[in-house]
């Protein structure tokens, strides 16, 4: 009794502390953001909303904000398909050949982002897509789609095997099986990989930063840039808005499948 | 409705024989079992059947036509697993909708035909609902109206009642003959348990070791096995070591055994001298005037019936008495044999 109540405070304790790093450096940026002083400093000295004003009234913040929007959902969309077709191509092989499909596409994930970066810089350069839009969306396409690939596969591993035979036992080809009955029963996994790629891309830095066009940049690049020379809580206003839209999405998600079945 | 046969089945799983060369024909209409214990080839069976599996030789056809070249999608069965496989996210409509869906039936005749269905399964009230909301049997009834409402050509059943309780197994044993029966339909069906086997069977099929070892009618596997193992495996069974003294009509003998001589039936043509093993089934044998003469070893009560354990010679048999029967251990017994539940056995122990 006495144990259980001490392994519990315990515990307790250890959470509290972890919630406390985890949330900290949240909590600071945007306390930080909302300061009426001219330093990026914590505690805050007053407060304003100058610093979002001044961030949305930054051209280059303003574009940046886009275009990480932009390939941020295009990575979404692009590999929500691909790695749902690779999940179930890859449940269509056979075990010895599965299992290397499987280390093949992972294989951006072992990698560190720089090296996986410095490769495919090197490549498109190679193909001519060097100091393009598509090699940078290609770029965070390879980088993310490992995490949806594995929030699908884990989906369908939990799909009973005889639910495909049943389908086509009554009459259904690969098609409707695939449309009527896997899709539906994976869709959460679908949802959680998308979002993990949202996430991951919008916040992605390396692979933005050996691949982005010139003039090009992603918000976290952006604000690398102006934290060179500035240090006042634009930074931190901008970093509020990154944490508000990784927010803004995962409630969208929760709004629209909600996120106990998306988990 | 439709003629099956198959011929030759052979199916290896990385080389360990998972049947071997299963030949069966299943008439257009008829209800046929396949019986056996764990891991002789029932399930593979139905699988190369179904088109789930494709096996490594012979041929399957229906009403004479080769099916082999088909997927599962073209080959026109209803499937019913062991553990349901209802799709676990449409209610209850749509997934006996579903085949009918596949198979592009307009709209009004897919409500139409559903509805009867469930109405044959007694779950036209539940038609709304997901299968996680359903019990066990509720879920069965749903997988029996699937596999139903496309009129296949034959229904094929893995051990549907396995995971059932005895009395729900009971009840659905007689849902499936009906509904099979009005519908006329070819029926395959699974299973490890010989009663289940007898009660639904126009033909069971023992299955030994990835091959049918015989194939007749329950009446049939039981009172006229061909062999031991069937005979196991279709109900109690007793034995005595026999010697035939002389054929006595058309596949019936006089029998020597350790006690006394009886009269028993057998395939014909078994010659005056040879040996063999008598099978007594215990509802067999009952005390009387003349028979064999046996001790009582041993008995318990089971509230319908005692079961005893008679001692004959050095060999031990089973029998049946009713619950008010009075016998003290050890007591001396004259068991008459009822002549048509006696069969006699190759005796696969002699030379
Ligand atoms: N996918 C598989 N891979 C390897 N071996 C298998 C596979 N499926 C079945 N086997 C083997 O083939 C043999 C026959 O199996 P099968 O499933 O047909 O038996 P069964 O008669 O249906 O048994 P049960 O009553 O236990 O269901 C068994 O020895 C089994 O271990
Ligand atoms: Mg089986």
């Amino acid at each position: 009794m006495k144990a259980r109540l001490i392994l519990g405070l315990a515990a307790g304790a250890g959470l509290g502390i972890l919630y406390a790093f985890l949330l900290a450096p949240l909590v600071v940026v945007v306390l930080a953001s909302l300061s009426g002083g001219e330093v990026l400093a914590f505690p805050p000295t007053g407060f304003s909303l100058k610093w979002f004003a001044k961030f949305f009234g930054h051209e280059s913040f303003r574009n940046a904000l886009w275009l990480s929007l932009q390939v941020a959902v295009t990575s979404t969309v692009v590999v929500a398909v691909v790695a749902t077709m690779a999940a179930l191509f890859q449940r269509g092989l056979s075990r010895n050949l599965a299992g290397p499909f499987r280390t093949l596409l992972l294989m951006p994930l072992l990698m560190p982002e720089i090296l996986t970066a410095i490769g495919l810089l090197f490549f498109l350069y190679q193909i001519g897509l060097g100091n393009t839009y598509l090699g940078l969306q290609i770029g965070h396409v390879v980088i993310t789609l490992p995490f949806a690939f594995l929030s699908i596969t884990s989906a369908l591993d939990q799909v009973d095997p005889a639910l495909e035979e049943a389908s086509a036992s009554l009459g259904a080809g690969y098609g409707r099986t695939t449309l009527k009955v896997m899709l539906p029963l994976i869709k959460p996994g679908i949802i959680t990989g998308g979002l993990f790629t949202f996430i991951v891309s919008f916040d992605m830095f390396a692979m933005s930063f050996l691949l982005k066009t010139v003039g090009g940049n992603t918000l976290p690049l952006a604000l690398f840039d102006y934290l060179k020379y500035d240090f006042d809580p634009t930074a931190a206003a901008a970093a509020t808005v990154s944490i508000l839209f990784a927010l803004a999405v995962v409630a969208l998600v929760e709004k629209l499948v909600g996120l106990r079945r998306a988990f | 409705m439709a003629q099956i046969e198959i011929a030759g089945l052979r199916k290896a799983y990385n080389g360990a024989v998972a049947i071997d060369g299963v030949d069966l024909n299943v008439a257009s209409g008829s209800f046929v079992t396949l019986l056996g214990p764990s891991g002789c080839g029932k399930t593979t069976t139905l699988r190369c059947l179904a088109g789930f599996i494709t096996p490594d030789a012979g041929a399957i056809r229906v009403e004479g036509r080769d099916i082999m070249g088909l997927g599962p999608e073209g080959r026109d069965f209803g499937v019913v697993f062991q553990n349901y496989a209802l799709f676990p996210h449409l209610s209850v409509f749509d997934n006996v909708a579903y085949g009918l869906q596949a198979r592009r039936v307009p709209k009004a005749e897919i409500a139409a035909r559903v509805a009867e269905v469930l109405g044959l399964v007694q779950l036209g009230h539940l038609k709304d609902r997901l299968p996680r909301a359903l019990s066990g049997g509720q879920q069965q009834r749903v997988a029996l109206a699937r596999a139903l409402v496309i009129r296949p050509q034959a229904l094929l059943l893995d051990e549907p009642l396995a995971n059932l309780d005895a009395k729900l197994r009971f009840e659905m044993r007689w849902l499936i003959r009906e509904l099979q029966r009005k519908a006329g339909i070819t029926a395959l069906y699974v299973t490890h348990d010989q009663a289940e086997a007898m009660a639904l069977s126009d033909q069971v099929a023992v299955m030994k070791q990835g091959r049918i070892a015989q194939l007749g009618s329950p009446r049939d596997i039981y009172q006229r096995p061909r062999e031991r193992y069937v005979a196991e495996f279709t109900g109690e069974a007793s034995y005595l070591k026999a010697r035939i003294a002389e054929a006595v009509g058309n596949g019936r003998y006089r029998v020597a055994t350790a006690g006394g001589e009886v009269i028993a039936n057998g395939p014909a043509g078994l010659a005056a001298g040879s040996r063999h093993l008598l099978l007594l089934r215990p509802e067999a044998l009952q005390p009387g005037a003349a028979g064999l003469r046996a001790t009582l070893q041993g008995r318990f009560f089971v509230g319908s019936a005692q079961h005893c354990e008679m001692r004959i010679g050095d060999e031990v048999i089973k029998l049946y008495l009713p619950p008010q029967a009075e016998l003290g251990e050890g007591a001396a017994v004259t068991l008459a044999v009822d002549q048509d539940a006696a069969w006699l056995l190759p005796d696969e122990a002699a030379p």
